[in-house]
C-alpha cells in the first residue's frame, strides 16, 4: 500500500480517507504494516488543537456577555443612537494613525469579504511643513497615512445616482446602506461616488460597500476597523447634521484632507483630526501614478450605437428636406429598420454591463433622481417609438402618423443622448463635464447617423425597382449635404477631442494633464487608431464620394462603388467612435481620496 | 427616493445580503461572518515577526476558518498587524510544495515519493561527505520554525549527520545583538518586557521603523500614559519618525558617532548614575577616556545633527526618570553594528536605565522565532545558549541527551557568510536550506546564486516551490507551515508561545519536525533521537537543557502550561514551578548580570567608515528596509494574500529626495535604473522628501534589492551590512508615464 499510495499521491492532495482516525499516531506504536512515512503523513492530517487544549476552549466558551475586546473599544463608539438631526460618522485621529493598515485587514476578515476585498483602504499624503518639534527651524519632511471608508455622506451621490434605489440613508443612524439584493450591478455608483467607495464584486455581480458595521453598532460593538486599530485612531461619533452642513455647503475649497475631492459634492461626514499642521501642498502617494481606468466596453458600444441610431433617424428627417422625394421615399423603410436594429443592438449591449441583467426592469425606480434611470427609460421609449415608426413606414400607414411617430422618435432619441451625457457630467470628473460630453455625444450622432442612413439608402436604391431611375435622376447628388454633415461633424469632433491634449503642457499634474498623458502614452495605440479611422472614414471617403456623386452617375457603376465606399465609411466611423468612447472611459481622471504609493 | 416611497419594490434580504450576514461568535468574541462562525476557538502565537502576538483561531470541525487577535494576551491586547490578520490566507496558495521534487537528468524538478526523496538526500549528502569530508556539507537554518524543530535540525545535522557548519538566517537580522549582549551582559539576554514601552518617560528608537515593522509594539507606546518623549534616530523620516515627538535625521551610518557624542555630553554634563556605574558595571574608566574626543562640534559635523539638538537629546536622556533604548535593523545590519548596539547599552548603563520599569537597552528581534534560534538552533552556539568549544558545555549536553560526547563538535560553526565563502572556495559542496530564501535575501545576490549552482547537492525545505532558492534546488522537500504543525516560538521579550495544528497541510507536505525525523531514520541515526518523539517531548528535553542557564525555563512542563500561563518568559526556573509570577517580567532588577563578575561591561571602539564610499560615479547611498507593514521579508508568504498585496506598492519602486530627482533629471513615477558596482535594479521613482538628499531607499522585498548591496560584514557578528552601499540612478524610457 505504501508505494502505491505514494505514487498515486504525487502532486495530488492526499485523500483523507486513507487515514482512518482510529489508528494511533507515530511514537505511540501502531499498525506494523505502515512505514514511518505513512504514519507521519497521516499524523500530519490530524488536527489536534481542539483535543489537546480542550480545557481552554471550555473556559472561553463559558460565554461572556460582552466581547472581551469591548474593554478597548467601548470609548470609541457612542453610548447610544443619534438624536434628531444627528447621525453617526467616522472620526479619524490622524496623529494616532501610523500607517499599519490593520484596519483594512480587520474589515476584510471580520466581515467575511471576498479575496482582496475590503471596505476600507489606506492612502498616503507626502509633503513638507514647518518644523513642529521645536528642534531647529525650516521645513521638515512630512507624511501621513489616510485611512478611508464610506463617509456616509449627508447627500450621498451613490444614492442619487442609483437607478434601482439600492441605497438608503438610514433615517436614524444616517448610515448609507447598500441593499445587496436590490442591486442590478450597473456600477454607476462607482462613478458617482467621488471617494471610490462602492466597489464592484464580479463574483456576485453587484457592488458592495461599508455599512459602518451597523448591526455591530446596534448591539454596542464597534465596527471592524475600529476594533482592529492598534492605536485607536478610528472611532465612531455622533454629529449634528446642521453643523456639518454649515461647514460644507457652498464651501468649494473644503475637502476631507488635502487632495481629497471637494466635500461640497456629497457632504461627507467623516472627520479627519490633527493637532499638527498639515501642509496644504501635500500630494497623494499615487499623485503621479497613472493607470487607465476600466474601459467599460459594453457601455462604449451602447453609447456609440444609440448615438448612431438616433443620428440615423435625424438624418432620415434631413434627407426628406434635402434629397429628392423618390430617394427619400426609397430610403425611409430601410433607414428606419436599420436604425431600429442598431438601437436594439445598443440596448442589448448595455445589458452586458449589468451584473444582474434579469433585474434590469428595476431601473424605473430611480427616475426621480438618477440620470441613468432616465437614460434607460428614455431609450426604452425611443426604441418602442422607433419600432412603431418602422412598422408604420413599412406598412405605409398614413403620412401624418408616420410624421408624428418620426418626430417622437427623434425627440426621444435626442433626449436619450442628452441623458447619456448627463450621466457622466454629474460625476464630477473634469473631462466628463457637460460642456464637453454633450457635444461629443451629439457629434457622434451627427457623424455616424448620416453614414448609416446613406449606406442603407444606397442599399435601398440597389434593391428597389425604382432605384436605378432615381440614381440616374440625381438622387445621390441630392444627398451630398449629408456627406458635408459627416465631414463637418468629424472635424469638429476631432478638434473637440484634441483640446485636452493642450494640457500636456500644464505645469502641475491636473486632471486634464493626466488624461492627456494617458491618451498619448498608455492609450497611444487606441488614440492613433481613433484618429486614423475618423480621418479616413469621416473626411477622406466622404470627400471621395462627393467627387463621385458630382460626376455624371450611372446606376451600374456609381451605385455599387458608392455602396462599397459608404459601407467602409460607416464601418470606420463606428470603429473610430468606439475607440474614442473607450478612451473616454479609460483616460478619465476621477476624483478620489489620496491613494497609496503605487 | 426615500426608504419608504417604494418599499415593495426594494429587496432588503436575500442570498446576496446574507453573504455579509454577521452573527455573534460567542467565546468572548463579538459578531463574526455567519459563514465562518466558529464552533471552537483556540489561541496560538503568530508566525511572522518577533512581536509574538496571540491570535484566536476560529475553528469549525477542528479546522481554522478565520482568526481574531487575542484580547487577553499580554503582548498584543487584541490587536494584530495586517500580516497577522491574514496569517491563514497564505496557507492556501497554489504554489505550495505538496510533494518532494527531485531534479532529474533533464534538468527539471519532477515529483517523487518521500521514500525516493529521503534516499536521494542521504545518498547524495553521504557521497559528498565521503568524497570531501563531513565538513563539506552545511545547513542554513531559520528563525521561522518552532524551537523544537530547529533544535532537532541542529542536533540531527551536527550530532547525527556529522556536519560541523550550520548557520541561520538570523545571521541577517539578530547576530549583532547576540554578540553585543553576550559581551556586555554575559549572555544573549534582551532585558525588557513590552510593558516597558508603556512605562517609560523617554523612549529612544534607533534604526527602527517600529510603526511599520512592529506595529503592535507601537501599540504599546500608544498606551503609554506618561506623555513620553519619543525620539526616533533614523536617516529617513519614516512613519515612526512622524509619530515621534523628536526625529533625529542623522547621516546614514553616523549612528556610532552620534551615540558616542551623547555619551560625551552625558559625562560632561554629569548626567550619570555614578552609584550604578560603581557597583554594577566594569570598564567605565575606559569609556570616560575614549568619549573625550566626541565633542559636540565634531559629532554635529559627522552626523548632520546640530549641537543644540545633541545637547537637547543628552538632556532628555540624562534627566529622564525611566529611559528606554530600542534598536532594530538600522543598527544590526551595519558594518559596525555590534559596537553601535553596545554604545546604546553603554548609554543605558551609565544612566542607570536598566532593570527598572520603563528602561533598558533593548534589541527588538526580527523573526517570530529568532530568539528560539539564538538559544537552540545548535548552529554557531551549542544547545541552550552554550559554547561548542567549552568541554563542560559539551559534556552537559551529551549527558542530558544521552549521546556520546564525541558526537558533539568541539568547534563552533562557520557563520553564514563564511559558509557562502566555503562554497566559493570549494570546501562546502552540499547545502541544506530550511525555511529561508537565501537567493533573494543574502547580500550581493548575484554571487550567491552563482555559488548555489556550483554546489554538488542543494536541498531546499520550504512551504513553497517558487522561492528563488527552491527554484535552484536539486531536491525540494515540501514543508508544512505555521498553522499546520505544533511547537513553540520565543518572542522578542523572551516569551515562549505555542503554535498549533489547525489546518491540514496540502498534499504530502510534512511538518519540518517529521521531515527531520524521517531523515534521521534514513541516515541511520534515528536511534539518537528516540526520545525526540514529538514536539512536546522535545520541549521537555529543551527545558531540561536550559536548566542552570540564564534562559532556564525548566519550571514549565509542557505546551498546555505555556498556553495556560499566557506565554512564559524565560527565566522560568524550576523554583518558579507552580507559582504565578508577574505576567510581564524584565531582567537585571537586582543589578547582577551574567558576566563572571556579575557586572555589565562597557565596550567602546573606534568608529570606522563604511567599506564602500560614495564617489563621483556612484554618488548616492542606498538604504534598504521594510517597505510596508503588509510585507514580510522575501514575500514568499505575504505575496500570496490579495489583501496584503493590495496594501503594498504594486511594482518595484525607489524612494528618492526631490533634490536628487531634480539633479538626475528624474520626474516622479518615472522608470529609473539604479546601478551599483555589482548590479542594477529597475524601478519607478517615488519622489519624496522623507528620504534625505544623498540617499535612496529600496524595500528589501524587491527581489532585485540585493543585486546592489555590498557584501560588508560586522567583524564581530558577521552580520551583513544591508544599509549602506554606493549607487547611481538614472532615468530610463521616454516620458513621465513611459512603460518599458
Amino acid at each position: 500500500m505504501t508505494d502505491a499510495t505514494l505514487t498515486a499521491g504525487q502532486g495530488l492532495l492526499v485523500e483523507e480517507s486513507v487515514f482512518a482516525p482510529s489508528v494511533a499516531s507515530p511514537g505511540m506504536g501502531g499498525d506494523d504494516t505502515l512505514t514511518p512515512i505513512d504514519l507521519y503523513l497521516r499524523s500530519q492530517q490530524e488536527l489536534t488543537a481542539v483535543d489537546r487544549f480542550s480545557r481552554l476552549h471550555d473556559d472561553d466558551a463559558s460565554s461572556h456577555l460582552q466581547p472581551a475586546q469591548a474593554r478597548y473599544y467601548q470609548d470609541l463608539i457612542p453610548l447610544g443612537p443619534p438624536g434628531e438631526g444627528q447621525q453617526y460618522a467616522f472620526s479619524v485621529d490622524l496623529d494616532s494613525c501610523t500607517g499599519c493598515k490593520s484596519c483594512v485587514t480587520a474589515c476584510h476578515s471580520l466581515n467575511g469579504l471576498d479575496e482582496g476585498e475590503s471596505f476600507r483602504s489606506a492612502g498616503l499624503l507626502i509633503g513638507a511643513r514647518d518644523r513642529s518639534d521645536g528642534v531647529g527651524d525650516g521645513l521638515e519632511p512630512w507624511q501621513q497615512t489616510v485611512t478611508t471608508a464610506c463617509h456616509h455622506c449627508i447627500d450621498p451621490a451613490c444614492l442619487k445616482g442609483c437607478p434601482v434605489d439600492a441605497y438608503e440613508k438610514d433615517p436614524v443612524t444616517g448610515i448609507v446602506r447598500h441593499l445587496d439584493d436590490q442591486c442590478i450591478g450597473c456600477s454607476y455608483c462607482t462613478l458617482t461616488c467621488p471617494y471610490e467607495v462602492p466597489r464592484y464584486n464580479a463574483r456576485l455581480g453587484i457592488v458592495r460597500k461599508c455599512d459602518m458595521c451597523s448591526d455591530r453598532l446596534a448591539v454596542g460593538e464597534a465596527p471592524a476597523c475600529v476594533q482592529g486599530c492598534p492605536t485607536h485612531a478610528i472611532s465612531v461619533e455622533v454629529i449634528d447634521r446642521s453643523t456639518a452642513l454649515a461647514a460644507l455647503v457652498d464651501q468649494p475649497g473644503v475637502a476631507l484632507v488635502p487632495n481629497a475631492p471637494p466635500s461640497s459634492l456629497t457632504l461627507p461626514t467623516t472627520s479627519y483630526r490633527s493637532l499638527r499642521p498639515m501642509p496644504a501642498q501635500a500630494v497623494a502617494g499615487d499623485h503621479h501614478s497613472l493607470r487607465p481606468s476600466h474601459s467599460h466596453l459594453p457601455l462604449a458600444v451602447m453609447l456609440v450605437l444609440t448615438q448612431v441610431s438616433v443620428g440615423a433617424f435625424v438624418a432620415d428627417l434631413m434627407l426628406r428636406a434635402v434629397a429628392s422625394d423618390v430617394f427619400a421615399a426609397t430610403i425611409r423603410p430601410y433607414a428606419a429598420a436599420g436604425a431600429l436594429i442598431v438601437a436594439v443592438l445598443a440596448l442589448g449591449a448595455s445589458t452586458f454591463h449589468l451584473g444582474r441583467p434579469l433585474h434590469a426592469w428595476r431601473a424605473v425606480l430611480g427616475l426621480g433622481h438618477s440620470w441613468l434611470s432616465r437614460e434607460i427609460v428614455t431609450f426604452s421609449v425611443f426604441a418602442a417609438a422607433a419600432a412603431a415608426y418602422a412598422g408604420a413606414v413599412w406598412r405605409s400607414l398614413s403620412p401624418a402618423l408616420v410624421t408624428i411617430l418620426g418626430s417622437f422618435v427623434v425627440i426621444s432619441g435626442v433626449a436619450g443622448v442628452l441623458c447619456s451625457a448627463m450621466i457622466y457630467a454629474v460625476t464630477g470628473r473634469r473631462w466628463w463635464r457637460l460642456a464637453v460630453t454633450a457635444p461629443k455625444f451629439v457629434l457622434t450622432a451627427a457623424a455616424t447617423g448620416p453614414a448609416l442612413a446613406l449606406t442603407l439608402g444606397g442599399f435601398a436604391l440597389a434593391v428597389s425597382p425604382t432605384g436605378a431611375g432615381a440614381v440616374e435622376g440625381g438622387a445621390l447628388r441630392s444627398a451630398v449635404p449629408l456627406l458635408g454633415v459627416i465631414v463637418l461633424a468629424t472635424v469638429a469632433k476631432l478638434a473637440l477631442e484634441g483640446v485636452v491634449l493642450l494640457h500636456l503642457r500644464d505645469a502641475t499634474f491636473t486632471d486634464e494633464r493626466r488624461t492627456a498623458i494617458l491618451l498619448t502614452d498608455d492609450l497611444r495605440t487606441l488614440s492613433v487608431r481613433r484618429v486614423t479611422a475618423a480621418l479616413i472614414g469621416g473626411v477622406v471617403l466622404p470627400l471621395v464620394l462627393v467627387g463621385l456623386w458630382s460626376e455624371p452617375v450611372t446606376s451600374t457603376t456609381t451605385l455599387p462603388w458608392s455602396l462599397v465606399l459608404l459601407s467602409i465609411t460607416l464601418g470606420l466611423l463606428v470603429a473610430g467612435e468606439l475607440a474614442e468612447r473607450r478612451c473616454f472611459f479609460s483616460a478619465v481622471s476621477a476624483p478620489r481620496m489620496p491613494g497609496a504609493l503605487s | 427616493m426615500t426608504a419608504d416611497s417604494t418599499p415593495r419594490l426594494r429587496t432588503r434580504d436575500g442570498a446576496l445580503t446574507r453573504e455579509l450576514l454577521r452573527e455573534p461568535a460567542g467565546h468572548g468574541i463579538g459578531q463574526v461572518p455567519a459563514r465562518t462562525r466558529p464552533d471552537a476557538i483556540t489561541a496560538m502565537v503568530c508566525g511572522y515577526c518577533s512581536t509574538g502576538c496571540s491570535l484566536d483561531i476560529h475553528l469549525k470541525d477542528g479546522r481554522a476558518v478565520n482568526l481574531t487577535p487575542t484580547t487577553r494576551y499580554p503582548v498584543n491586547l487584541g490587536m494584530a498587524c495586517p500580516k497577522g490578520w491574514e496569517a491563514l490566507a497564505v496557507l492556501d496558495a497554489p504554489d505550495r510544495a505538496t510533494v518532494p521534487l527531485l531534479r532529474q537528468d533533464n534538468g527539471k524538478l519532477e515529483p517523487v515519493g518521500w521514500d525516493v526523496a529521503l534516499s536521494a538526500f542521504t545518498d547524495r549528502m553521504k557521497a559528498v561527505q565521503a568524497e570531501h569530508g563531513p565538513e563539506s556539507v552545511a545547513f542554513l537554518s531559520t528563525g521561522q520554525i518552532p524551537t523544537e524543530e530547529m533544535a532537532l535540525l541542529g542536533a540531527l545535522a551536527k550530532f547525527g549527520m556529522g556536519m560541523v557548519h550550520g548557520d541561520g538566517n538570523t545571521r541577517q537580522c539578530m547576530a549583532t545583538s547576540v554578540v553585543a549582549y553576550k559581551e556586555s551582559f554575559g549572555f544573549d539576554a534582551p532585558p525588557y518586557t513590552y510593558a516597558d514601552f508603556e512605562q517609560s518617560d523617554v523612549i529612544v528608537l534607533i534604526g527602527s521603523n517600529l510603526t511599520v515593522a512592529h506595529p503592535i509594539m507601537w501599540e504599546r507606546i500608544a498606551k503609554n500614559r506618561n506623555d513620553p518623549r519619543v525620539i526616533v534616530i533614523d536617516p529617513r523620516r519614516t512613519e515612526t519618525a512622524m509619530a515621534a515627538t523628536h526625529h533625529i535625521p542623522l547621516a546614514p551610518k553616523s549612528d556610532l558617532v552620534l551615540l558616542y557624542g551623547l555619551a560625551h555630553l552625558l559625562i560632561e554634563g554629569d548626567l550619570l548614575d555614578e552609584a550604578f556605574i560603581d557597583s554594577n558595571t566594569s570598564g567605565f574608566a575606559e569609556v570616560r577616556r575614549a568619549m573625550k574626543r566626541y565633542r559636540p562640534a565634531m559629532v554635529a559635523d559627522e552626523t548632520g545633527i546640530s549641537v543644540e539638538t545633541l545637547i537637547d537629546l543628552a538632556q532628555m536622556i540624562g534627566r529622564g526618570e525611566r529611559v528606554s533604548f530600542w534598536w532594530t535593523m538600522g543598527v544590526n545590519q551595519s558594518h559596525e553594528g555590534v559596537r553601535t548596539a553596545q554604545a546604546i547599552i553603554n548609554l543605558a548603563l551609565m544612566t542607570g536605565n536598566i532593570g527598572r520599569a520603563g528602561t533598558g537597552a533593548n534589541s527588538i528581534t526580527g523573526q517570530c522565532n529568532a530568539m528560539g534560534s539564538r538559544l537552540f538552533s545548535n548552529t554557531t552556539g551549542l544547545l541552550g545558549g552554550r559554547d561548542f568549544t567549552n568541554p563542560d558545555h559539551r559534556q552537559r549536553v551529551a549527558h542530558d541527551l544521552g549521546i556520546g560526547v564525541e558526537r558533539i563538535p568541539a568547534q563552533g560553526s562557520m557563520s553564514y557568510d563564511r559558509i557562502v565563502e566555503g562554497i566559493h572556495r570549494g570546501t562546502i559542496k552540499g547545502l541544506w536550506v530550511i525555511a529561508t530564501n537565501s537567493a533573494h535575501s543574502w547580500i550581493n545576490q548575484r554571487e550567491i546564486r552563482g555559488l548555489f549552482e556550483r554546489l554538488e547537492f542543494l536541498v531546499v525545505q520550504d512551504m513553497y516551490t517558487t522561492t528563488e532558492t527552491a527554484e535552484l534546488a536539486d531536491l525540494v522537500l515540501p514543508a508544512a507551515g505555521w498553522g499546520e504543525k505544533e511547537g513553540t516560538f520565543i518572542n522578542s521579550e523572551r516569551r515562549i508561545g505555542v503554535i498549533k495544528k489547525v489546518k491540514k497541510a496540502p498534499g504530502q507536505a510534512l511538518a519540518d519536525f517529521y521531515i527531520f525525523k524521517l531523515l534521521a531514520d534514513a541516515w541511520g541515526c534515528g536511534d539518537l533521537f528516540e526520545q525526540w518523539s514529538d514536539p512536546e517531548a522535545v520541549f521537555a528535553i529543551l527545558a531540561r537543557l536550559s536548566a542552570g542557564q540564564p534562559c532556564d525555563f525548566s519550571g514549565v512542563t509542557d505546551h498546555v502550561e505555556v498556553e495556560e500561563r499566557g506565554g512564559v518568559q524565560w527565566p522560568f526556573p524550576s523554583a518558579l514551578a507552580g507559582t504565578v509570577p508577574e505576567p510581564e517580567r524584565r531582567l537585571f532588577a537586582d543589578g547582577r548580570f551574567y558576566t563572571p563578575d556579575g557586572r555589565a561591561r562597557f565596550v567602546v571602539d573606534q568608529p570606522t567608515a563604511p567599506m564602500e564610499q560614495t564617489d563621483e560615479r556612484y554618488p548616492l547611498v542606498l538604504l534598504t528596509g521594510r517597505g510596508s507593514s503588509s510585507q514580510w521579508h522575501t514575500g514568499t508568504r505575504t505575496s500570496k494574500s490579495a489583501v496584503l498585496t493590495s496594501l503594498a506598492p504594486r511594482g518595484p519602486y525607489v524612494e528618492m529626495n526631490p533634490d536628487d530627482a531634480r539633479e538626475n533629471g528624474i520626474e516622479p513615477h518615472r522608470w529609473v535604473l539604479v546601478r551599483s558596482r555589482r548590479g542594477t535594479l529597475r524601478a519607478r521613482a517615488f519622489v519624496t522628501p522623507t528620504v534625505p538628499a544623498g540617499s535612496i531607499f529600496v524595500p528589501m522585498h524587491d527581489e532585485a534589492a540585493n543585486r546592489l548591496t555590498f557584501p560588508a560584514y560586522d567583524p564581530h557578528s558577521r552580520q551583513p551590512s544591508y544599509k549602506h552601499c554606493a549607487v547611481s540612478i538614472e532615468p530610463v524610457g521616454a516620458g513621465p508615464n513611459a512603460s518599458l
